[in-house]
Order: structure tokens, then C-alpha cells, then sequence
């Protein structure tokens, strides 16, 4: 025999029979099944990174950067350094609230909030510019102003804004950034060029400056930078992140990049249970021509290696068509996609081909390892007799391994390990309990008739394989409901937090003699807003012993120490705000305190606990009365601390109250009339970083529905495939059937009524778990309150069972109307 | 391959007290109990019994599929109870031919493509004209593109000897081949395979339970209560 024993031949002899074998229909249902995984992650990762990017861009553009050091004292020079080092590009700037004055047209003051930028244009995005005033560029000796200013102090182009001692001229306005700088929302924002600043000698002792040193650059750097500075821990410095710009921003941005997490790994899930059932229906194949080709003489190596190859091929070739797919997908959602976001950034293609290619390959290795496994047992002694096939115990820790470097491919979460152990466990459950499912129903079996019978007994033909196909449509369904339910919180959550109404003007600083005057112009405005009394006040004692910040392990506690903040003063809690637990009344003694869940935990603070707080010097003590919990998304007046007025010992109280203003001259008419008549009181408006927020998650909601839909569609295709394992057993019981003589109504009604029990079935194991989970994410990941839902149950059957009759009719309708010569011939092309 | 098996004798194939045994639950089931055989190269060998009387496993372990429980067994000079599997495989890639009861083709490959299959496995030169030169012999040169199951019982079953034939066995091991053909198509086959066998100067073990079949073998054996003997 003139044999050219080479190993170099085997890739193009396996890729040969691969392709004879693929052109006959032959592996067509892995092909699609691991071309949806590739394709599923090629676009979750380009379109879950896209998003993610826009996200953050929209977001450091807010910022002005990436990231924002900030301190109340100057910035040690340090970190100016340390950015230096990694490339960073860096921004100085110093904030603070001063009197503006202008002598022309009219004498008017007004206090600003100046800042004093190194730069004039932010590090990331660009200034809004207003066209009420020509623009310029920021030089020496001008000065940038808030639009609202010029109606506060009635100015015009050739105005002189004297601030401390120095005259600027105006070179533009721009609208204030709320998010660069929080105290824009309290006064009109002026913008300086630093160099001013000294000549302006305004800086004293005693002004109370905010320092910002704002950074961007690569995210490589940016992250080491943040690590650095996380090690470090200096004091004084808040560190802030466009990816965290603030709390009610980081949450949504938290549940989406959950969310894209959970899409990108059910996408992947689902399809290896594609895979993981298609190879079963495969393995017969394969253990024929494996037995044949060792009965041939091949020898085990040569074949394992051959073997080996034809599923690399399969898994290259399908993994490429589902990577060219999903870029397709991408370019043609494109144009959608850049409608949802105002900046849509395309994430790199070829990580997120490459990612898609890998996936697809190690995919098809995880889930159909125990297929090739035990295909590679077959005894040549096949040829002659069915031999047993061994499942062996290491080749399932082998496909595990394989699942878990697949996830981490796919998802960089470092909650993975609670995500695969939680996914392995839910088989094994789902697996007994599919076991149990099918025990009942064999006892079932005896005492059912006539074509239900028949139905059950087709179904308990192959326990082990119906086993199989019910954990996989059952988890399929379960990954499905928990998505709709997961999406469905998200969205809902994120509507509630921000509703049409919320609040988006403040008033603040609200002397008590001024109350009544600032009702009063609310009122002719048919504005009633309720007023809170707070004072300024510092946590400082605990049941006696002193708190110090650097006992605090959470830089919020930390803060909260080292500063004074608004504690209401009232002997009411707002109806917004959920009392979680309350001290009974007979342990009432003294004044007492409400304490937010979040702050409560992090001083470990019970009911009944003493706490002192520093009022203007003078130390107050309050006994816990109660917890409570409140949605800081909302942009109502939250309070950490709720006390009880002390009538002997009245505190210094100024009044605070948040309000909804529909028209923005309204809003913009009252700032000038407080401005006038209650000096120093005055109004916020927050509306535009509500609308930030708004903006953010809209996107962050629109990100979500297109991957649950995706996710979707590929669901289908695997209860497509589901069915298909069973596809031989079946036949062969309709041939029968046929044969002896069985009605097309009969066959049909049988063939059926298998798929609407397999879909029953799945539907019972799927329901309950989804309804166990949704409590779990419920409590543990959104905050919210679990429900029990009847709705889900019923949905999940109905949907169970029509979704499979539906597969089955359409998988199966060529077959149920065959006559047995077409089904026999249909069989034996099987084999 | 490791050649340290000694040779026992010049005959194809040799039987030397052959026992199978197979152990269930709770009995031993003795299905070869010291089956003797000496088979001369180009002769050829009938085997007759019963169902399950193991012929089928007699056959198998005759090729070097399967290890008999005890006695010796040589194929074209090697001692295959002291070769491995690997070993054995080799053997019968290059002097070994097989025909099935149920053909064994595969369903997703045409007729050619089935014929190429053992040749493309060990990479032997010019193998798609050997493959449609065997088609021609068996008569289905036309049909080379067709897939099994467009084909015939009687044309699956030439495809399969076409297959068999193509890698130029030494020694040919015929499982029931006309078994599942009617009895015109059947003649037909047996006519082939005793044709190409002359051609090709084979070796040919031949199970059946066609007694007319049998009866054009050189030799025919009744495997009966475990042992060989002459019919």
C-alpha cells in the first residue's frame, strides 16, 4: 500500500469528509447552533462595548474628564506627577461661591459660583455655548458666564463683571456643566482663566475653595491611575469617576453592564445547549463511522486526531460565518443605534471578532465535549452489535472547565464563580427534579388510554435523552423568563426612579424671616412648595463613645464624619421614605432620630442607640427611633438624619423644599425675584442633570430591550434543536404506528400531544425556578420587594406548551403526513 | 508495528481452542467454547449455525476486533492475542477487508465518497480513481454520486463490496452480506463477491445462513454449542 503517512495530510483529509458530510445536511444543527453563539457574542461584545463606551463617553463628557480629583485643600502635587507619568492628560481648576458685581448698566451684585480653569475647554466634551452673548475665546481678563446671569444681573455684551478686585470682560456664555461642578446648581457659574485668579485676591485664610484636578486618557492608564490612588488612600481627595459620576449614576450603569453581562452569557448558554443536544443527535453518526473506520484499521490516535480536526473545522467555519453575521447585524442595527445615543461609539471590531471566533470554538468543545468523548469509545465491534456507551465521570469536569474558560472569555464579572456555580447547580437540579418529573409520569402512564397513552409511552421511550431535553428547554424557557423579568425590573425601576414629575428646582438657604416672602412668590407663581426645616449638624457620638473617621471602613461614613451636612429637623418622616424598623413607643426616652438603612449599617447604628450630633458647637443627643429607607434617585429632600425639634434648646434651622417648575421662565423669573428679595436664599435647578440622568438611561434601556430581543431569537432556534435528539425514537414509533395501521389524525395527535407534555413539563421546572430567582435578584441585586406571581406561573405553561406544539408542528409536519415507505427511507437516511 | 508476536504458522488464519465468554448478572455464557480452525490463503471459508449462535463473534474476533477469553488466534502470521488494539488496526488497515449484513454505509456520503473513505484514512496515492475503478466493478459507475439511501438494498450492498475491495485485501471477512436482500438480488451479490474474490485472490470468511451459499465455499463449518465443525 504506497501510503503517505503524514500527519500533515490529516487537517485536509478532515476537513474533506467534514465537508462531503456538511454538504449532505449532515452537522448542520451544530453549524447553527454554533454559529448563533458566535454571531450572539460578536454583536453583545461589539454592541455591549459600544454601548458601554457611549455610555461613559456621555458620561466623562458630563464630568470634563474621566476622572476628578477633588478636595477641599490644595491638591498635593503628587497626583500631578503620578498622571504625568502615565500620560494623562490633566486640567487644574479651584472653585468657590463669591459676590460679582457690575456697575453698567445698573449697579447689581449677585453671588457666583467662580471657578478658575487651567484650560477653557474641559478635558472630554465641549461647553455648551448660549448664543445670548458673542463668543470668544477664554483670555486673559474675561470671563465665561452662566446665561441665567445675565437676566440676575442685567448685563449686556459690554458689561464689566468686577469680581474681588480685578474688572473682566464678557467673553461668552456657556451653560454650566452640573456634574463637573456640583455647586453650579447653587449660584450662576463664572469661568476665569487661572492665571486671574491671584490678581483678583479674592483667596483667603478662610474661603472655602473646592481644588479639582480633572484627568483623562486611556482606559489602561486611567485604571492604573485609580488603583494607585485607591492604594494610597489620601486624605481629603474624593476620587471621581465617569464611570461613577455619582450614585444615582452608578447604579444604572451598574444593572446595564449587569444586564449586557447576563445577555451575553444566556446567548452563549443557550446556544451550547443547542450544542449539547445536536451532538447527542449526532453521536449515532459518529459512533457508526467511528466503528467502521476502526474497523477499517484506523487506529485510535489517527482518529482521535482526525476526529479532532473535523470539529475544528466545523467550529472555525461556523464561528467565522457567525462572526460575519454578527458584524452584518451590527452594521445594519447601526443606524438605529446611533439614533438612540447622541454619541454612538463603535467599539473595535476585530476584539469583538475575535472574541466571537473563540467563543464559537470553545463553545462547540465545552458543550459537545462528552459527545466526542464518547464517540471516541466506540468499540469497532459496532459493525456487528450495539455496544454501551460510558459516560465518564472526568469528561464532565473536563466540559465544566471548558464552560468556565468560556464565561471568562465572554464576561469579565467578578461575581463569574457565583454566576457558573449557581448555572451548575441549577442543572443538577434541574435534572432531579426533570427525574422526578418523569417517575410521576410513568406512574402516570398506567392508568391513561388510547392516543395519551401512546403520547407518554413515546416520551418515556428514551428516559435519559427526555431527561436531557427537558433541563434544556426548561432552562432555555427559565433564562427567558428570567430576562423578561430581569429587563422589565430594570426598566421599570429606572422609570420609577426618575417619574414625569420629579423635583428639578431646589430651594435652599431659606432663612426663617425670609419663609414667608419666598411662599409668597411661589404662590403667585400657583406654586405651594412644602418646606423642611434643617440645620447643619456633624454625627460625632455613639452611645457616648466618640466617632472618628478613621475608625469608618466606607469613605461615605468617612465623610460624613469629617463634615457637616443637612439634618432635618421634624417630628414627621416624609411619606416617601419606608420605615424598615421602628422602636416600640414604651421604649421611647428623650428626643429622637430617623436613620437612612445605608448609613445605619455603615456606624452600625440600632434602634434604641444614642447618638450626639454638633450643632454650631453644641452637642445635641437623640435616641434611634427608627430606620428608614428612601430611593436617592428620586430627587425628592432626603435626609440621613430625621431629629425631633428640641423645644427647650431650639436649633439654628434654615428651610429647604424641592419642587417640580414645568416652564423654565417661570423657574428662571423666581431665581430673580429670591435673588432680590430674599438675599441669600436660593433656588436650584437641577433640571438639566435630571435630564442627563434621563438621557443615560433611556440609552441604558434601549441597550437592554435590543439584547433581550436578540437573546430571544436565538432561544428559538434551540428548541428547535431540542427536538430534534428524539427525532430517530419518533419516526420509528410512527412508522409503526402507521403500519399497524394508525389514522393521520391519530399520528398527529400523538406527535403532538408529546411536544405540548415536553413543553408542560419544562414549563413546571422552568416556572419555579424562575420564580425562585426572580425573588433572589428581587432582594439581593435591584433593592426591590419580591412578589410572588401567579402571572408567571400561568404565562410559563401557556407559553411552555404553545411555543413547543408550535416547534413541533413546524419541525414535524413533513413527517406526519408521510406514508410509511417515505418514512422508512427518512429512517434509514438517519442512520 | 511491533512484529515481536510470534509466527505460528503459514495458514491465513488460525483457530487455536478458542473460548468466549461473557459474564451477566448472575451466569457465564459460554458463546465459543474451543473453536478450531486452519485456513490456506486464496481459500475460502463458510461458516453455518443458528441465531445467536456467536457467529457474528467468532467473526470479530477472527479480524482482530475482539480478544477471545482464551486460546490463540493468528491472521496473516501475527499472534493477534499478543498484539494491542493499536496493532491489530494496523493488521487489518492493510490486508483486511470487511462486508456488513447491514452494509455500514454512511448515510451522509454518496457512493464514491463511502468508497474513498478507507483510502483517504490511510492516505493512499490516487485514490479517487481506485475508488471509481471499483465502482465500475460493481457495476455503479453511474450511481457515484448517490447517496445510500437513494440507492438500492442490492446497490448499497455492491457499494460495500466495492469498498471492501478497493484497499486489495488479503483476506476478506463477509458477515451475512445477502442477508438482508431478496433472493434474485441476493444470487446477484454472491455472484460478485465469489467473482472479485477470484480476481483479487482473497481470502474469504463467509458467515451465512444460506446453505446454497455456503455450499460454494471451499470449506463450510456449522458453529454449533460453541465449537466449529465440519458440515
Amino acid at each position: 500500500m504506497s501510503a503517505k503517512n503524514t500527519l500533515l495530510n490529516e487537517p485536509f483529509i478532515a476537513w474533506r469528509w467534514f465537508y462531503r458530510s456538511f454538504k449532505q445536511g449532515d452537522w448542520l444543527w451544530l453549524f447553527i447552533a454554533i454559529s448563533i453563539a458566535s454571531m450572539s457574542v460578536t454583536t453583545i461584545t461589539h454592541l455591549g462595548e459600544s454601548i458601554k463606551q457611549s455610555m461613559l463617553q456621555k458620561a466623562a463628557n458630563s464630568l470634563g474628564a474621566d476622572l476628578v480629583l477633588r478636595s477641599s485643600r490644595p491638591i498635593d502635587e503628587h497626583w500631578q506627577n503620578q498622571a504625568d507619568k502615565l500620560n494623562l492628560q490633566t486640567q487644574k481648576s479651584l472653585s468657590f461661591v463669591t459676590m460679582a458685581l457690575v456697575e453698567k448698566p445698573q449697579e447689581a451684585f449677585q453671588l457666583v459660583n467662580l471657578t478658575a480653569v487651567e484650560k477653557s475647554q474641559p478635558l472630554r466634551g465641549e461647553r455648551i455655548l448660549n448664543s445670548q452673548l458673542p463668543f470668544k475665546a477664554l483670555t486673559s481678563s474675561t470671563v465665561w458666564i452662566e446665561p441665567k446671569l445675565m437676566q440676575l444681573m442685567n448685563l449686556n455684551g459690554n458689561s464689566q463683571l468686577l469680581l474681588g478686585e480685578k474688572k473682566f470682560a464678557l467673553a461668552g456664555a456657556v451653560e454650566p456643566n452640573s456634574l463637573i461642578n456640583p455647586m453650579a446648581q447653587f449660584a450662576p457659574q463664572v469661568i476665569m482663566p487661572l492665571q486671574d485668579l491671584d490678581s483678583t485676591q479674592l483667596i483667603g485664610p478662610g474661603s472655602r475653595i473646592t481644588y479639582q484636578l480633572s484627568l483623562a486618557g486611556n482606559t489602561q492608564n486611567i485604571q492604573q491611575f485609580v488603583r494607585e490612588f485607591e492604594n494610597a488612600k489620601p486624605e481629603f481627595i474624593d476620587l471621581i469617576s465617569a464611570q461613577a459620576p455619582n450614585e444615582d449614576l452608578q447604579k444604572t450603569l451598574d444593572r446595564a453592564w449587569l444586564f449586557l453581562d447576563l445577555a451575553a452569557l444566556s446567548a452563549v448558554f443557550v446556544a451550547g445547549l443547542s450544542i449539547l443536544i445536536a451532538s447527542r443527535f449526532y453521536l449515532n453518526r459518529w459512533r457508526s463511522s467511528l466503528a467502521l473506520l476502526r474497523a477499517f484499521g484506523g487506529r485510535n490516535k489517527q482518529l482521535r486526531r482526525l476526529f479532532a480536526w473535523q470539529f475544528f473545522w466545523i467550529g472555525f467555519s461556523s464561528s467565522l460565518l457567525g462572526v460575519v453575521l454578527g458584524l452584518c447585524l451590527i452594521l445594519l442595527a447601526s443606524p438605529w443605534l446611533e439614533t438612540l445615543f447622541t454619541l454612538f461609539i463603535h467599539a473595535s471590531y476585530v476584539y469583538a471578532a475575535l472574541i466571537g471566533l473563540v467563543s464559537g470554538i470553545l463553545v462547540l468543545w465545552s458543550f459537545a465535549w462528552q459527545a466526542y468523548q464518547t464517540a471516541m469509545q466506540t468499540s469497532p465491534l459496532q459493525v456487528f452489535k450495539q455496544t454501551s456507551k460510558r459516560q465518564q465521570m472526568r469528561h464532565w469536569v473536563i466540559s465544566f472547565a471548558l464552560v468556565l474558560i468560556l464565561m471568562s472569555v465572554i464576561v469579565q464579572m467578578n461575581f463569574l464563580g457565583w454566576v457558573l456555580s449557581i448555572g451548575a447547580l441549577l442543572s443538577i437540579i434541574f435534572y432531579l427534579c426533570a427525574s422526578a418529573l418523569l417517575w410521576a409520569l410513568q406512574k402516570t402512564h398506567m392508568h391513561t388510554r388510547g392516543w395519551l397513552r401512546l403520547s407518554i409511552a413515546a416520551l418515556l421511550k428514551q428516559p435519559e435523552l427526555i431527561k436531557i431535553q427537558l433541563v434544556s428547554i426548561g432552562l432555555v424557557l427559565f433564562v427567558l423568563i428570567l430576562m423578561t423579568f430581569v429587563r422589565q425590573e430594570l426598566i421599570n425601576n429606572w422609570q420609577s426612579s426618575l417619574p414625569e414629575k420629579t423635583p428639578n428646582t431646589f430651594l435652599v438657604n431659606v432663612q426663617p424671616y425670609q419663609l414667608d416672602t419666598v411662599k409668597n412668590l411661589f404662590a403667585a407663581q400657583q406654586l405651594t412648595p412644602d418646606f423642611v426645616p434643617v440645620a447643619r449638624g456633624r454625627l460625632i457620638a455613639k452611645n457616648g463613645i466618640q466617632l472618628t473617621s478613621e475608625q469608618m471602613p466606607t469613605l461615605r461614613a468617612q465623610r460624613l464624619l469629617q463634615r457637616e451636612a443637612n439634618i432635618a429637623v421634624s417630628s414627621e418622616t416624609p411619606k416617601y421614605n419606608e420605615i424598615i424598623e421602628q422602636l416600640p413607643d414604651s421604649e421611647y426616652s428623650g428626643l429622637g432620630v430617623t436613620v437612612e438603612e445605608s448609613i445605619a449599617e455603615a456606624f452600625d447604628i440600632k434602634l434604641g442607640d444614642r447618638l450626639s450630633f454638633d450643632f454650631a458647637g453644641i452637642e445635641y443627643r437623640y435616641q434611634v427611633r427608627a430606620i428608614r429607607s428612601l430611593n436617592w434617585q428620586s430627587f425628592r429632600l432626603n435626609f440621613f438624619f430625621i431629629v425631633e425639634p428640641n423645644s427647650e434648646k431650639p436649633l439654628a434651622v434654615s428651610y429647604l423644599s424641592s419642587l417640580f417648575i414645568d416652564n423654565k421662565t417661570v423657574r428662571n423669573e423666581l431665581t430673580q425675584q429670591m435673588a432680590q428679595q430674599a438675599s441669600g436664599a436660593l433656588l436650584v435647578d437641577v433640571q438639566q442633570i435630571i435630564e442627563q440622568i434621563r438621557e443615560i438611561m433611556d440609552q441604558a434601556a434601549s441597550g437592554v430591550s435590543a439584547l433581550f430581543f436578540f437573546t430571544l431569537a436565538a432561544s428559538i432556534a434551540v428548541l428547535f434543536s431540542a427536538t430534534l435528539a428524539s427525532q430517530q425514537a419518533r419516526i420509528q414509533t410512527w412508522l409503526l404506528l402507521r403500519t399497524l395501521g394508525a389514522s393521520s389524525r391519530q399520528i398527529r395527535l400523538i406527535g403532538l400531544s408529546e411536544f405540548i407534555l415536553l413543553g408542560l413539563l419544562a414549563a413546571v421546572l422552568a416556572a419555579s425556578f424562575a420564580q425562585a430567582i426572580s425573588v433572589m435578584i428581587s432582594v439581593n441585586i435591584l433593592d426591590a420587594n419580591p412578589k410572588i406571581s401567579p402571572e408567571l406561573w400561568f404565562t410559563t405553561f401557556i407559553a411552555g406548551s404553545l411555543i413547543l406544539l408550535l416547534v413541533g408542528y413546524l419541525s414535524q409536519r413533513p413527517y406526519l403526513n408521510m406514508s410509511v415507505g417515505k418514512l422508512k427511507r427518512n429512517l434509514s437516511s438517519m442512520n | 508495528m511491533t512484529t515481536a508476536a510470534a509466527t505460528i504458522s503459514n495458514p491465513i488464519l488460525a483457530l487455536e481452542n478458542i473460548s468466549y465468554r461473557v459474564q451477566s448478572d448472575e451466569q457465564t455464557l459460554d458463546i465459543l467454547n474451543g473453536c478450531n480452525l486452519t485456513l490456506e490463503p486464496e481459500q475460502t471459508l463458510a461458516i453455518v449455525g443458528r441465531s445467536g449462535s456467536g457467529k457474528s463473534t467468532l467473526l470479530s474476533i477472527m479480524a482482530g476486533l475482539e480478544k477471545p477469553s482464551s486460546g490463540n488466534i493468528s491472521l496473516l502470521g501475527h499472534a493477534l492475542n499478543h498484539l494491542n488494539e493499536d496493532q491489530c488496526a494496523q493488521i487489518r488497515a492493510q490486508q483486511v477487508g470487511f462486508v456488513f449484513q447491514n452494509f455500514q454505509l454512511l448515510s451522509s456520503m454518496n457512493a464514491l465518497e463511502n468508497i474513498l473513505m478507507p483510502l483517504e484514512l490511510f492516505q493512499i496515492e490516487d485514490a479517487r480513481d481506485k475508488a471509481l475503478a471499483a465502482l465500475d466493478k460493481v457495476g455503479l459507475s453511474n450511481r457515484a454520486h448517490h447517496l445510500p439511501a437513494q440507492l438500492s438494498g442490492g446497490e448499497q450492498q455492491r457499494v460495500a463490496i466495492a469498498r471492501a475491495f478497493v484497499t486489495t485485501p488479503s483476506i476478506l471477512f463477509a458477515d451475512e452480506p445477502t442477508g438482508n436482500l431478496d433472493e434474485h438480488t441476493a444470487a446477484q451479490i454472491q455472484e460478485l463477491l465469489f467473482e472479485l474474490n477470484q480476481t483479487h485472490q482473497t481470502t474469504l470468511v463467509l458467515v451465512t445462513h444460506d446453505m446454497n451459499y455456503a455450499k460454494q465455499c471451499d470449506q463450510v463449518l456449522q458453529l454449533q454449542h460453541g465449537q466449529l465443525q465440519p458440515w
